[in-house]
């Protein structure tokens, strides 16, 4: 039995918990080493080709390009819930379609090549899925909590199709309460919808921020998942290429 | 203090004449204070130069500017929005804005106003409500300066006479709170002009707003001070602001910058927009270009029906087109009525990245010959105050006290290191650009430059002394 199972089993224990939440990325999840601003430049080449496929002409780059600026635009713009504001993959994706006046039926197949991309991209955490598993079965319910611009639905789709073994209660995405797990907003509406107090609650995840200080706070036992220090170090020096990419993207032929 | 105290204007001179004269500005409002710098700059610009760099340079940064405003408008439809533009600067944003939907036979996606106010006629509608909250802003402001000097400024052309005893009133809130609180003549007038303005400004605003939900101010920025006040006294509004720049002037983020983008560039964001940030350094680029020919809203009147206007005529629209001395902005319609006025997403991206790049240079690390076409005019001061400040500084002499002083005062640092050191600034200008240019450094190179520059400003002041 690995550490983190052991230590899961411990708190569940010693604390009469009701309730597991479980981050998703890099924690149920977990992705390679490509940063994110890599993931969208695969991911704008795969959409440049899904379009081409519909007759539409777009460059990968400007795909790219305008999803980083609908990306930054939109966390900072979309309507805040309780002070909070969370990014959402349906208005980035409309801001890409006005950037490039793509038709707006064209969006489904940008959320559809996401997907695909993500489902690519990520491999399920086995050892942690069993552990969930277990203490679902001994009468805990077992729920997602993820700060992410994708919606639940979404995000729960690629929970089953990567981990089809794990039976989930239920899931809470930012993007759609529009409060976060750093703010604390999302916490508060989870323990809300499933009816449980702070200390009845054992929240896992990789985040320092996000899945141990901010639940912390608010009483939530709390189990830090961080991915190990060499694919930090590797995921550190892709994501320093990834913005030298995105400077030589910006200079081609300006 | 009685309305007895009060001076009467001499004979031959009107009120507002013989408030000039008694309470003028003071010298300590400068940050040119105690020298005696000629009123001709350095350097005469050049208009044929100010025109190119404008089309070159400006043109595509206020294009993409445009475009993704545009962008972030998408992010309030359904929200009964409406993108505002400020006057003044933001007037010219909306002018270029609507050009840039023209060119390119795009509809605007949100509906388009204009908003005529400024911080100092939000602070004086606002104030009544809270003169605890606004009052030390207003005393900030004017803090270098007499009270007689700051009321002449904010009741100007109200036929309010004040008492000479002003004019050697020191600026605090508990003089200003004395007079505002007092029920005199004086006092009495001061607090129904700020009543007033509290109604007309709210009146104003309803007329303005009738049936918008979410305000989204466009101007160049950078603080939002006046969306702040805004947002605390009218928060029947969801006011956001979409401005070129966000700027927190190394204070941090203030709890209004939630509702405030910086479109183009955001100094919150040091690595968003790397080159960008080199506008900071320089920002009148951006923001004499936007300077109409026409006064700042200064407060607000009620008219007989009850309804609120700002003070003054309106402003007239042609005063948006280029006028003589604007040269730049001149340069940055041309850019967009070029074809380049018209290109796609990713082109005008790739262009205004590289007039980014182009423009950190030359703001950082100036050459002498790029200076006639850098030069804006000299920027008004903020606050219904009436000084002008040069942006770069013709040295009356060669000492080297006088040439450090005006590094130090200039509002284009580099620039002016250029003027006073033309052998050194090269080695300085360049060495400290250089070092921005290292990839991933820029924090770090900050802090080196910043403990540097403050090392070396210690040792130059024991030296002149």
């Amino acid at each position: 039995m690995s550490r983190l199972t052991e230590a899961i089993d411990r708190i569940v224990r010693d604390h009469s918990i009701r309730l597991l939440s479980v981050d998703v990325f890099d924690t149920l999840l977990l992705r390679g080493t490509r940063p994110e601003m890599a993931r969208f430049a695969r991911v704008a080449g795969m959409q440049a080709r899904a379009l081409a496929a519909r007759g539409v002409a777009v460059e990968a780059d400007a795909l790219y390009a305008a999803r980083m600026i609908a990306a930054r635009t939109a966390y900072r713009v979309i309507r805040t819930v309780e002070g909070e504001r969370e990014g959402h993959l349906d208005l980035i994706f409309a801001m890409v379609a006005r950037a490039l006046d793509l038709d707006p039926a064209l969006v489904p197949v940008l959320a559809e090549v996401e997907f695909a991309s993500e489902l690519d991209e990520l491999a399920g955490n086995v050892p942690l899925a069993d552990a969930l598993m277990r203490h679902r079965a001994a009468g805990c319910r077992v729920v997602f909590a993820s700060d992410m611009y994708l919606p639940e639905a979404t995000i729960a789709a690629l929970i089953a199709r990567k981990l089809p073994a794990l039976e989930l209660d239920g899931g809470y995405s930012s993007a759609d309460h529009g409060v976060t797990k750093r703010g604390g907003g999302l916490f508060r509406v989870l323990m809300a919808g499933e009816g449980v107090e702070p200390a009845q609650v054992l929240h896992m995840g990789d985040s320092a921020l996000a899945d141990v200080a901010t639940p912390r706070a608010m009483g939530i036992h709390v189990l830090h998942t961080p991915r190990p220090p060499g694919w930090q170090r590797i995921h550190g020096l892709r994501q320093k290429l990834a913005i030298l990419h995105h400077r030589a993207m910006l200079r081609r032929a300006a | 203090m009685t309305v007895a105290a009060l001076a009467m204007p001499a004979a031959d001179e009107d009120l507002e004449a013989s408030l000039e004269r008694r309470f003028p500005p003071p010298e300590a409002y400068s940050h040119l204070a105690g020298d005696d710098w000629p009123g001709e700059p350095p350097v005469a610009a050049d208009p044929a130069a100010q025109r190119r760099f404008g089309e070159e340079l400006l043109g595509p940064i206020f294009l993409q500017f445009c475009r993704r405003l545009h962008l972030a408008g998408v992010g309030f439809e359904a929200r009964d929005a409406r993108l505002l533009f400020v006057a003044r600067g933001g007037l010219r944003l909306g002018l270029l804005y609507r050009l840039w939907c023209e060119r390119t036979g795009t509809a605007p996606v949100l509906p388009l106003g204009d908003l005529a106010i400024s911080r100092v006629a939000a602070a004086k509608g606002c104030l009544v409500h809270d003169f605890a909250g606004i009052a030390p802003t207003l005393v900030r402001e004017f803090g270098a300066g007499s009270l007689g000097y700051m009321l002449r400024c904010l009741l100007r052309g109200r036929g309010i006479d004040l008492p000479d005893v002003l004019a050697h009133t020191p600026v605090t809130i508990g003089s200003f709170a004395a007079i505002y609180d007092a029920e005199d003549a004086l006092g009495q007038a001061v607090r129904a002009y700020f009543a007033e303005q509290a109604t007309a400004l709210a009146r104003y605003l309803e007329t303005l707003l009738d049936g918008v939900a979410t305000p989204v101010l466009v101007d160049s920025g950078w603080t939002g001070g006046t969306q702040a006040l805004l947002m605390r006294h009218f928060p029947q509004w969801d006011w956001h602001g979409l401005y070129f720049g966000r700027w927190d002037y190394g204070r941090g983020a203030a709890p209004h910058f939630g509702h405030i983008f910086g479109v183009s560039v955001d100094s919150l964001e040091p690595f968003a927009n790397a080159p960008g940030q080199a506008l900071f350094a320089y920002h009148h680029l951006i923001e004499d270009p936007l300077e109409i020919a026409a006064p700042s809203v200064e407060g607000y009147r009620l008219l007989p029906d009850g309804s609120g206007v700002p003070e003054g005529e309106p402003i007239d629209p042609a005063v948006l087109q280029p006028g003589a001395d604007d040269a730049m902005f001149q340069g940055i319609l041309d850019h967009f009525r070029s074809p380049a006025g018209a290109a796609d997403f990713l082109t005008v991206e790739r262009r205004a990245d590289a007039a980014y790049r182009r423009l950190r240079r030359m703001i950082l690390w100036p050459r002498r010959a790029e200076l006639p076409g850098m030069q804006v005019r000299p920027r008004s001061a903020d606050f219904g105050r009436s000084l002008t400040v040069p942006v770069l500084l013709r040295l009356p002499d060669a000492s080297l006290k006088r040439r450090l002083k005006s590094v130090g005062a200039a509002l284009w640092k580099p620039g002016q290191m250029l003027v006073a050191f033309p052998v050194l600034a090269p080695v300085v200008n360049g060495g400290g650009y250089l070092l921005r240019r290292i990839p991933f450094a820029g924090r770090h190179v900050d802090r080196v430059l910043r403990l540097g520059s403050g090392f070396a400003r210690r040792v130059l002041r024991r030296l002149v002394r």
